[in-house]
């Protein structure tokens, strides 16, 4: 690490430093950063106290900025194209991503106490402060770079996570009111004017929602060999014995049997166009109609 | 749990069903169930396919309504309203028995009514009775007198239940026309006074002197009995 950066790092008492960060593509084209009187041109943040950042260009032009403290200078591209960002609000301060090797991203992880998420080929770093305390860590030989995490990045990974958390509810969810629905016969339609068509200004019933899947497609008995089941049309599945019964829905492309979520996709030549998944475990199980 | 799992979960689970045959067991031995569950199957799968709902021709549980709810049935279908024929061409007839039924459309209507109409858009399947009044069973043997009373009350439950159709001439006779092909879960039989053919079964006739006059448009019926047992 630089002396100087080993003295601005110790001298945090002067308050919340200003932090400078080079992408890959401006450390190629040769950018650094002078700090007080040391040029460093590291991947890794670099922390100021000066109001005033000193760039060096390729060509040894000299730049000067004016930051703040706790803002983020990002310097990007070969051009140098500038961006002050505040941690928190524009990007992430806990997050970001590690462009180099797998062995820098775990070197730095340790460094810093950080989580590491592999992701297609780069590895995103969590930890509290992150941004800031990168800039005292020594850095990795196969770090190419690193990538503040953009807020909308960091929403769009929650996002995705809660979808899933919501999805696999509504999933459960769905089996218990078809089992609360079975228990309580409430899956008989009470009366004969059920299947009539409404009425003039009546507001036709919408059928159940099970996915992109037509869960009516699956309705009947299936076969597989000496295995037989019969899906119902309220929703429930009974072995041929009679020794195994339970719910059936579709969800996700996916046919769900019972409460277990025991699933399987009949193969057979009329499955409406399902294409077949199945693995070894189950390629005996060819389903078809009688 | 990934899909490797998943699959491997499903194939334990699986492991668990049966074979077809023990199905039989669980019913009386005049029909196999799992036949008329699987004709019922059939029939739901190809009302589903056509954009109509499966009207369910219910076969009693009692062997002598048996007849006379076949009989009803052919006066119907044989010589019904064009109206109502018309009609039956937006609907997937399949004929089977309540408790078969019931385990395809657990929501079937409770009891034993005449007919049940079974929505195929969507699960769970809605359906709804048809109660039909076809008069005293004794009144029927041998008396020409009702068939118009019968085909009057069900073909005005029809007619309820069903929406018209245009060209109702037209259509009443594609729908006679389907009448030369079995309705799945019947034969069709022919009766004079003196015996009972069903309709592309060999070698069988079952002769029955003394049951009296039939009438005229009484005469072909579906029959719900294995073919291979005589019922006399």
């Amino acid at each position: 690490m630089p002396l100087s950066l080993l003295l601005a790092c110790t001298a945090s008492t002067l308050g919340e430093p200003g932090l400078v960060l080079l992408d890959a593509e401006a450390l190629d084209a040769g950018w650094a950063v002078d700090v007080d009187g040391a040029i460093t041109d590291g991947a890794l943040p670099i922390a100021t106290w000066s109001d005033e950042v000193v760039l060096i260009a390729p060509d040894d032009g000299v730049e000067f900025v004016e930051l703040y403290s706790g803002e983020l200078l990002l310097v990007q591209g070969a051009g140098g194209s500038l961006e002050v960002t505040e941690p928190g609000v524009d990007v992430a301060r806990d997050t970001v991503f590690v462009e180099g090797s797998e062995d820098a991203a775990w070197d730095l992880a340790d460094q810093v106490g950080a989580d590491v998420v592999e992701l297609e080929g780069e590895w995103e770093l969590h930890a509290p402060d992150l941004i800031e305390e990168l800039c005292w860590a020594e850095e990795p030989r196969d770090l190419r770079a690193l990538r503040p995490a953009r807020d909308a990045e960091i929403l769009e990974a929650e996002y995705d996570r809660q979808l899933a958390d919501i999805e696999q509810q509504v999933r459960e969810l769905k089996e218990r009111v078809f089992a609360s629905k079975a228990r309580l016969g409430l899956l008989h339609p009470p009366d004969y004017g059920a299947s009539l068509p409404p009425a003039d200004g009546e507001e036709a019933s919408q059928p159940d929602d099970f996915g992109a899947l037509d869960p009516v497609d699956f309705v009947g008995v299936w076969h597989s060999g000496d295995a037989c089941v019969l899906l119902d049309a309220s929703g429930g599945y009974r072995s041929c014995d009679f020794s195994v019964e339970g719910l059936w829905s579709v969800s996700g492309g996916l046919l769900m049997i019972g409460e277990g979520m025991n699933a399987w996709i009949p193969d057979g030549a009329d499955l409406h166009g399902i294409p077949p998944v199945c693995d070894d475990t189950c390629t005996s199980m060819l389903w078809s109609r009688p | 749990m990934n899909r490797r799992d998943f699959f491997r979960a499903a194939g334990v689970g699986l492991g668990l069903i049966g074979a077809p045959h023990l199905i039989r067991d669980a019913f009386a031995a005049d029909v196999d169930p799992l036949e008329e569950v699987e004709t019922l199957s059939a029939a739901f799968q190809r009302a589903h396919e056509r954009g109509v709902p499966m009207l369910v021709l219910v076969i009693p549980e009692d062997p002598g309504r048996r007849w006379f709810a076949g009989h009803a049935f052919g006066e119907l279908l044989m010589h019904g309203p064009d109206a109502t024929l018309a009609r039956l061409t937006q609907v997937e007839l399949v004929c089977a028995r309540m408790e078969s039924l019931r385990l395809l459309v657990p929501s079937a209507p409770k009891g034993e009514p005449h007919m049940v109409l079974v929505q195929t858009d969507r699960v769970p399947a809605p359906s709804a009775a048809v109660k039909v009044d076809l008069g005293s069973e004794e009144a029927w043997w041998g008396d020409s007198s009702g068939v118009d009373t019968r085909i009057e009350a069900q073909a005005k439950a029809l007619d309820r239940l069903l929406p018209a159709v245009a060209d109702e001439g037209r259509n009443a006779e594609t729908f006679k026309a389907r009448l030369r092909e079995r309705v799945p879960g019947s034969h069709w039989a022919s009766e004079g006074g003196c015996g009972t053919t069903i309709e592309g079964v060999e070698n069988q006739r079952m002769y029955a002197c003394g049951m009296g006059h039939v009438p005229q448009r009484s005469r072909r019926f579906l029959y719900f009995f294995d073919p291979d047992e005589l019922v006399y």
